[in-house]
């Protein structure tokens, strides 16, 4: 019990006091879980982000439950993953509250009006650094294109996009499979 | 029933939210703004910026504010909820599979193969925030501040790797000074 409360804090911590999303959360948990309490080894850890990293969902939660199973079960799982959002649900519901109010107020509009742009770059930033990441060629460059115009132009669903997605990557993979166990035999 | 259409929406968010938070942006921004027309895309870009500048999870922060601002209190219980379930019962579909086929074949392909799909997807919650009201006509002695703070925002976050906070405040200040 004692071993869930403290998973509990650690995430509590973590989730109140880092900036910038769930990356910039994965070096507290690394120090917390790791270096901190030896609750796993360092090589462990960072084996289960790989495959965090591919799961749906918000990479800080999937973070947290994984984490936490593997040192408490499904009770650490579970209380880890509330330590690390009961922070944000608290804070953002105060600033909630205060921007509805003052949304119109003129000053924070003209502020709101600087930062709409930035927050477009913002976006801009990590679409081409996975373009990058993705390997992109003239062949496969059809594949992003394709995207954006079906949502943009033809306004089609993301959530039709990925189940497509996911379907023809695996019928891919499994292609690939097969050509490969092919030339090997 | 706008905590029916809360808790479904986020539900397929977390379901289908491949790709991380910024590849997320784009279901969020299609759902809340194009499908259920809860609010006008200025006030989703409003709500962006604020997230990211909150510590947390920054798809969490996402979800709690439009819950708020869609349906109150419970509106943002449901909403957070809904986003975190679907991670909670693939936990133990992961466990069981994943774990003992780490260095799987298929599973990687797939994944890598769905990265250029995914560029698109962030790619287009850009563009889709770059339109009249927030952008070309931001009443800033006419369009062109906006396209400069848009500019230098984007040098600096990719090439010069400035904090994104930073950015999000300087940008701020400037659009109250000019």
């Amino acid at each position: 019990m004692r071993t869930v409360w403290q998973l509990f804090v650690t995430f509590f911590n973590i989730g109140a006091f880092t900036l910038g999303g769930g990356y910039a959360m994965l070096d507290m948990i690394e120090r917390a879980v790791v270096d901190r309490r030896h609750w796993i080894g360092k090589d462990e850890f960072w084996d289960m982000i790989t495959i965090v990293q591919m799961l749906p969902g918000v990479f800080a939660v999937n973070t947290a439950l994984y984490t936490g199973y593997k040192i408490k079960g499904v009770r650490g799982a579970i209380a880890a993953c509330l330590g690390a959002i009961i922070p944000s649900i608290v804070i953002i519901l105060v600033i909630a509250v205060f921007f509805l109010e003052y949304k119109d107020n003129p000053v924070i509009e003209r502020i709101f009006r600087g930062i709409r742009p930035c927050v477009v770059a913002l976006i801009l930033s990590p679409s081409i650094k996975m373009l990058i990441n993705a390997k992109v060629n003239w062949k496969t460059a059809i594949f992003p294109i394709a995207t954006v115009c079906l949502i943009y132009f033809f306004r089609v669903s993301p959530v039709y996009i990925i189940i497509a997605t996911i379907i023809g990557s695996l019928a891919f993979a499994i292609y690939s499979q097969n050509r490969l166990n092919k030339s090997k035999s | 029933m706008i905590y029916l259409q809360l808790f479904w929406t986020y539900l397929k968010i977390g379901i289908f939210g491949f790709g991380g938070g910024y590849a997320m942006l784009s279901m969020i921004q299609f759902e809340v703004v194009d499908n259920q027309g809860w609010m006008t895309i200025e006030e989703f870009a409003d709500i962006v910026a604020l997230s990211q500048m909150t510590p947390g999870p920054v798809s969490i922060n996402i979800a709690t504010f439009i819950g708020y601002t869609v349906g109150g209190f419970w509106g943002s219980m449901v909403a957070t909820a809904a986003i975190v379930m679907p991670s909670l019962l693939l936990l133990f579909f992961v466990l069981r599979f994943l774990f003992k086929n780490k260095e799987n074949y298929i599973v990687k392909t797939t994944l890598s193969s769905m990265k250029p799909v995914i560029a698109g997807l962030i790619f287009v919650a850009a563009l889709m925030m770059m339109n009249a009201e927030s952008f070309a006509d931001a009443g800033l002695h006419g369009s062109n501040i906006s396209v400069i703070i848009c500019a230098v925002s984007f040098v600096a976050t990719y090439f010069a790797k400035i904090n994104p906070i930073l950015l999000i405040i300087a940008s701020g200040l400037v659009g109250y000074l000019v």
